[in-house]
């Protein structure tokens, strides 16, 4: 048995815990930048008076929801370097995780938007108030405390996703945990492990959204 | 000041406006009565654009009204509109619901701002709840919030769209009070209303708006003791 664990160091620790940095910086990345796309889908999906706009967001979200992610990371890096476009892995798997997150969080977003009563929007409009600033002082206010829960799961399940990098050898927190396994054969041992740091990453995320709930749901 | 030339609305195949005229001048207190489905709350939305029209013409203050326009929030800027449900922000206590509008529509500077909000819920009585979310207040003191929102504006004329329907019957002498001091400052109020009493003070004049149409209009003297119209007349039976 001890012998089992002989060539598992410190320094595979390390190197697992380096991995999730890259696991947590590519969820940032892609949860931000995908945030923004998500903002325009769910706008365009609301867009009462414009149809056509409805149908471009409608039709984006069937897309990237509708396909596997792991198939939205192979186009992007497999795929356009057939096509002489070669970008690098971290981009390769960034693009498509943003995407990704366009789509699942734009119908949060869109969600959120609906669930703000057609009193409020009526109040902000006779208010004499415009599209945007009705949007950001009326809607906004009431959307975002409706869109906190299902946006943490989501959170949870992106991070879970990043593991789909791997595909592109790109060398994060599950890829990590493959390279430390084949190096030191205490296979249980570090999936274990690499188990336990991405929940260390989505538990504390879990308990952040339950606080800002209770917090935000102060005034209702 | 406000002047309705033969409007017509459809919901779908529903005929809800009928061609309505009628004009209001200014400081005149006009209050609409009728049954549910008559059109009456309908065509107060359609005075600020809520609701698009299909034929005829709205002008508020020598302008149109086009709910489509993209110029119509200059309109609504002038139109105080008070709602049955109050819809109050929630996440803003009294004093910001207030004073929102002012910082951002007409982008007063903050205490500016909120020296008219201050100033607007004294009026209507609240003086010790600027701090108090919306859900902290009674019902009519939620609509009293209401009113001094949209009067922060400074609106030239003021829609009361059933303002009293939801509340409990002893917070309503305490609404239509504000409104009645409203109307005696001089504004120009158009009132959608089952309070028949507060018609009967308060109104320059009544409108009886039956199935899309003003069946009869009068004094409220007039229209309260000498019903002309069948329909009015059991309208009134019913009420009292």
């Amino acid at each position: 048995m001890p012998e089992l664990f002989v060539a598992f160091s410190y320094k595979d620790i390390l190197f697992l815990l380096q991995g999730a940095l890259v696991t947590i910086g590519m969820c940032a990345v892609a949860f931000s930048s995908g945030l923004v796309v998500a903002l325009v889908i769910g706008l365009l999906r609301t867009a009462r008076r414009f149809p056509v706009l409805r149908w471009i967001g409608g039709a984006y979200v069937e897309i990237f929801r509708g396909t596997p992610l792991l198939m939205q990371i192979f186009v992007a890096y497999f795929g356009l370097s057939i096509l002489g476009i070669s970008l690098p892995p971290f981009v390769a798997v960034s693009v498509p995780l943003m995407l990704y997150t366009g789509a699942y969080m734009g119908e949060i977003v869109r969600a959120g938007i609906e669930a703000v009563p057609r009193g409020q929007w009526e109040a902000g409009r006779s208010l004499g108030m415009r599209y945007r600033q009705l949007m950001r002082y009326v809607v906004a206010p009431v959307a975002v405390r409706v869109m906190i829960p299902p946006s943490v799961g989501f959170l949870v399940q992106l991070v879970k996703g990043t593991s789909l990098a791997y595909v592109v050898g790109y060398v994060e927190l599950t890829r990590a945990g493959y390279i430390v396994s084949q190096s030191t054969y205490a296979t249980m041992l570090v999936f274990t492990l690499v188990g336990a740091i991405y929940f260390g990453i989505n538990y504390p995320l879990s308990l952040a959204s339950q606080r800002l709930e209770v917090r935000l749901r102060r005034h209702a | 000041m406000l002047k309705l030339e033969n409007v017509h609305k459809w919901f779908g195949n529903l005929h809800v406006l009928n061609g309505i005229t009628f004009d209001v001048s200014r400081g005149q207190v006009t209050v609409i009565i009728g049954r549910s489905g008559s059109g009456k709350s309908t065509i107060l939305r359609c005075i600020n654009g809520l609701e698009p029209i299909q034929e005829g013409r709205i002008h508020v203050d020598g302008e149109p009204v086009d709910a489509h326009s993209r110029h119509v929030h200059k309109i609504r800027e002038k139109v105080g509109f008070v709602f049955q449900s109050f819809n109050l922000f929630p996440y803003y206590t009294a004093l910001e619901n207030v004073s929102l509008a002012p910082r951002i529509v007409k982008r007063l500077p903050a205490p500016e701002a909120r020296a008219i909000a201050e100033e607007m819920l004294a009026r209507v009585g609240l003086s010790d709840k600027l701090a108090a979310y919306p859900d902290k207040l009674s019902g009519g003191q939620q609509q009293r919030v209401a009113i001094a929102r949209a009067l922060a504006m400074k609106p030239e004329l003021m829609l009361f769209d059933e303002v009293t329907s939801a509340l409990d019957p002893e917070l309503v002498g305490e609404v239509l009070k504000v409104m009645q001091d409203l109307a005696e400052g001089g504004m120009t109020m158009v009132v959608v209303t089952h309070e028949m009493g507060f018609a009967r003070r308060v109104g320059s004049r009544v409108l009886f708006f039956h199935e899309g149409r003003i069946a009869e209009e009068g004094p409220p003297a007039q229209i309260f003791t000498h019903p002309r119209n069948e329909n009015l007349r059991t309208f009134i039976q019913s009420i009292l």
